[in-house]
């Protein structure tokens, strides 16, 4: 065992500390063209013309790209998954978020490229914007995506909704000593990497494009350049693996195929790095959440089941967030036992930045609704909150709500250390608690039905 | 304009009004100052001017004509590291190095400057660097090594051990 | 915009009043710590710079009770005066902005920024500027209605008589790097009389003198609070809603007269 257990030092450590390592940004190459960004100004509008002329036509301009440049147009990042695309990689004749890119263009320098964007005439019919989830389904509320309406609808069994149901949900209210609900929003966040989104793409003299990519997932980005381009994987080779920082924002693939396309377009080396603005403005963050919980408890401080409405606000377009609300369905009862759920959530689209990954993707915000809600529910039993969270942790083959059996669950030592190191007392019989297979006291009657059953129920 | 960096003596042709951080990174090619921000915000631009952090996104190149401008690659060698970049590295304090050489070289300026080993003080002059990796920790950490004269050995990866939960002044619960 | 712009390097005032009255009207750059990124990120034009790092007009100094601070003073040296001046410098940036950015920079800065107009109107400050006219003295708000800064414009030195007391607060995050998004300076004269002056209650800062009356006749701490707000004019911005200032700006009136020890 020469490392486990090693203390190693960090392979690109010495690069780090002495400027060396080389960042997207730094990649020099002869003869290298700026990309600039024209973006929507609003967020909601027809684009009723759009005229390049002018700006192709300025000195020192290279190439203007636009949607009628891209090979496949729309292509959705759940594709390989089987999710239809619904977001063009540049806007044709409909901007649906602020910041939503309408071309892309590559000039000698990026202030020649900014003056063209500028040059760029665009006629917008501005149309009613929608900000607010919940509006989504009122029947006269503007439609946001073409593709699927107000709400994603194409979930397995042609359902609109992603539901899980397990056990006896009516009978568990039934059951209860004690219903409480709470309503929990959280809002969007920024991942705010230090490195803003960047590419640098090379026509190579053999027709290949080299791509020096800031992504976090380069099979899955050579996947979507490849498929918007319509190109065989073996014609790009993408250069990566040294991000300033991504936390789930760089997995979008937001800036690669653009700029690849304005290096095909141009025949030159071609550099795109976003400015501050344009991160926080146009690039996908961690989507809002609108969470309902409902759950059944009894005086003794068992839960007996949760109901759960959530509605993501995916922004303008679907990208992973389908992906998001399942993992976040997957995850509803967060580190506790609950064995009847009822739950429904929606994936609704507003006229904001399509929303994206960022750390822990569809359960941060929901483990805040969580915790705070059994921070509700222990106080409305007039119970010691840890109480009440060690007797619901997850124990070993207890069941999520998708039915897998948990081999491991660290809640019980999670929480007993959470106590330890905020010098909380815990009681003997809380401090003697396990992760093992339930028994005895912490197997009472509700959850008998679901032990050892591995994903039977 | 004539320009010190790194002990080479450099004549810039930019014009007068473009920013340190844009002749250092597009006309000398010193890409160690990062454009994280380009207005201020981040700290990853920070170089050393005359010997004081500064940064260089804000700065335009006629205000440091005939300065000293040291970066990051001017501080030390892979071959031969100086003591804040040998600290970073045994100390973890660099995840992904996008803010790393802004954070060492107003570090190098601080500890050079006799700063103490309180984490409060060292977060006080650092306080405009952002980094989103690593949460400080490790950063003050390193930096307080520095200060409290420790040696490093940069083949391996400091205990954690002993860490202590470093208190940000006014974030007190 | 990386323009072209000649810049000039004036060794002195007058010659820094020549350089940027002189035709075509030149902008001028202080610290650089607003104007270089606006030129960076092609936000602003320039024509024709002038650069006071070398003009000689970063001087602080007192006498006979009045302290006189050069426009291209740091706000790291402005740190070091008495409250509200120095509080509110200290609060600009971190340390390596305050060292670069001036005082009559942050003056000429719109909002957000600018958070030393507060101070200097409570403090009933004299702005001494230059511009193709000749020089002219007045207050923050004289300043401003004279078109505030713009090419062609230098403002020189700001002088105020040195308070008996003054204190200063501010609402932001917990972070060097957030701006204010309401401040409360409050000063008390030789004359015993208090003035108040407050930014992010209204969209430029303001002075409070309903606040004020009501402690001139003798009124509490906390009266003087609420009247506060019928001098302000709230308005919704990144930093915070209408309502939130509404609603806050009693409660930093009333801090900042505990802090002065009315
Ligand atoms: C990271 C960061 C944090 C900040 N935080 C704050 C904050 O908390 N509060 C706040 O108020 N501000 C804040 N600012 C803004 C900062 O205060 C101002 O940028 C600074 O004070 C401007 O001074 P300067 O000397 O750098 O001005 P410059 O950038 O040189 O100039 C700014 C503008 O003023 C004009 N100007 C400058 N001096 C004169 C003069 N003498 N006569 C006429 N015109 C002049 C210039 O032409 C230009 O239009 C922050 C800025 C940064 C980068
Ligand atoms: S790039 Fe200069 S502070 Fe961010
Ligand atoms: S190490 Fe990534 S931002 Fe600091």
């Amino acid at each position: 065992m020469k490392v486990v257990g090693a203390r190693l030092p960090r392979y690109d450590g010495v690069g780090h500390v002495t400027g060396r390592t080389t960042y997207v940004d730094d990649v020099r190459v002869p003869g290298m063209l700026h990309a600039a960004a024209l973006r929507s100004v609003h967020h909601n509008a027809r684009i009723t013309r759009l005229d390049t002329g002018a700006a192709a036509a300025m000195a020192g301009v290279h190439a203007v790209v636009t949607h009628a440049d891209v090979p496949l147009l729309v292509y959705g990042h759940l594709s390989g998954a089987g999710i239809p695309g619904d977001e063009p990689l540049l806007a044709k004749d409909h901007v649906r978020y602020r910041g939503q890119p309408i071309a892309l263009v590559a000039a000698d320098t990026v202030d020649i490229a900014r003056a063209a964007c500028a040059a760029i005439e665009v006629d917008y019919e501005e149309l009613p914007a929608l900000f607010d989830v919940r509006l989504g389904f009122d029947g006269d509320a503007p439609v946001i995506n073409d593709t699927f309406g107000n709400w994603y609808d194409q979930y397995e069994g042609n359902l609109d909704v992603r539901q899980i149901r397990k056990g006896d949900i009516d009978a568990a209210m039934d059951a209860a000593d004690l219903i409480v609900s709470g309503v929990y929003r959280t809002q969007s966040v920024e991942q705010v990497p230090l490195e803003t989104q960047v590419c640098v793409a090379i026509p190579e003299p053999d027709g290949r494009l080299t791509i020096h990519t800031c992504t976090q997932a380069m099979y899955f980005s050579l996947g979507v350049v490849c498929s918007h381009l319509q190109l065989p994987m073996s014609e790009v080779k993408m250069v990566g693996g040294t991000v300033g920082g991504g936390f789930g924002g760089k997995v979008d693939t937001a800036s690669d195929t653009l700029t690849a396309l304005a290096a095909q377009k141009s025949g030159q080396p071609v550099k795109w790095r976003w400015t501050r603005e344009e991160e926080m403005l146009a690039s996908g963050n961690r989507g809002p959440w609108h969470m309902e919980i409902i759950d059944a408890v009894t005086s003794d401080g068992w839960i007996l089941g949760r109901k759960m409405l959530t509605i993501h606000d995916a922004g303008a377009y679907g990208r992973f967030s389908v992906y998001g609300l399942t993992k976040h369905s997957f995850h509803h009862t967060g580190a506790y036992s609950i064995p009847n759920l009822h739950f429904d959530g929606y994936v609704v689209f507003t006229n904001k930045i399509p929303t994206t990954a960022m750390r822990g993707y569809g359960v941060t915000g929901l483990s805040t609704a969580i915790e705070v809600h059994a921070e509700r529910v222990a106080k409305e039993l007039g119970m010691d909150p840890y109480e009440f969270r060690l007797k619901n942790a997850n124990r070993v083959n207890d069941t999520s709500p998708n039915r897998i059996a948990y081999e491991d669950p660290s809640t019980v030592e999670v929480l007993q250390s959470l106590a330890a190191a905020t010098g909380v007392e815990l009681g003997d019989g809380l401090r003697a608690m396990t992760r093992e297979q339930r028994s005895g006291d912490m197997l009472p009657d509700h959850l008998v039905a679901q032990i050892g059953s591995g994903g039977g129920h | 304009m004539e320009l010190t960096v790194n002990s080479v003596a450099r004549t810039v042709q930019s014009p007068p009004l473009t920013s340190l951080l844009t002749v250092l990174r597009e006309e000398l090619d010193i890409t160690s100052p990062k454009a994280g921000c380009e207005s201020g915000g981040c700290g990853a631009c920070t170089v050393l001017v005359d010997g004081q952090p500064r940064r260089s996104c804000l700065t335009a190149v006629c205000a440091v004509d005939g300065a000293e401008v040291t970066t990051v690659e001017g501080l030390g060698t892979p071959e031969d590291l100086s003591r804040v970049q040998q600290a970073f590295i045994h100390h973890y304090a660099a995840q992904c190095g996008f803010c790393t050489d802004g954070l060492i070289v107003a570090a190098t300026a601080y500890v050079g400057g006799g700063g103490s080993d309180d984490t409060g003080d060292i977060g006080e002059a650092l306080a405009g660097h952002y980094c989103r990796c690593t949460g400080y920790v490790k950063i003050l950490e390193a930096v307080a090594a520095v200060a409290r004269g420790d040696t490093f050995d940069t083949a391996s990866t400091a205990s954690s051990a002993n860490n202590t939960y470093v208190t940000i002044a006014g974030a007190e619960s | 915009m990386t323009s072209t712009a000649a810049v000039s390097m004036p060794s002195s005032e007058a010659e820094a009043v020549a350089a940027v009255t002189a035709q075509p009207f030149a902008t001028v750059l202080a610290g650089g710590t607003l104007l270089v990124p606006q030129h960076t990120l092609g936000q602003v034009e320039v024509e024709r710079a002038v650069w006071l790092g070398r003009a000689e007009m970063d001087g602080i100094s007192r006498s006979n009770g009045r302290m006189t601070v050069g426009a291209a003073a740091p706000l790291a040296a402005c740190a070091r005066l008495d409250a509200p001046v120095g509080a509110c410098a200290a609060d600009v940036g971190d340390n390596e902005v305050k060292a670069q950015a001036t005082i009559g920079g942050n003056i000429c800065s719109p909002a957000p920024y600018g958070d030393m107009r507060g101070p200097l109107l409570a403090l009933g400050a004299v702005l001494r500027w230059a511009d193709p006219d000749g020089t002219h003295t007045g207050g923050i708000a004289d300043f401003a209605a004279s078109g505030g800064a713009r090419p062609g414009v230098l403002l020189l030195d700001i002088a105020f008589a040195v308070p008996e007391a003054g204190s200063f607060v501010a609402l932001r995050r917990h972070h060097t790097q957030s701006l204010t998004a309401m401040s409360v300076s409050a000063v008390r004269g030789a004359d015993g009389n208090v003035t108040i002056a407050a930014t992010g209650a209204a969209p430029d800062a303001c002075r409070l003198l309903s606040a004020e009356a009501v402690l001139a006749g003798g009124g509490s701490i906390a009266e003087a609070a609420d009247a506060s707000v019928a001098d302000a004019d709230p308005y919704d911005d990144v930093l915070a809603s209408a309502a939130y200032r509404r609603r806050v700006l009693p409660v930093y009136v009333g801090r900042a007269l505990e802090q002065l020890g009315e």
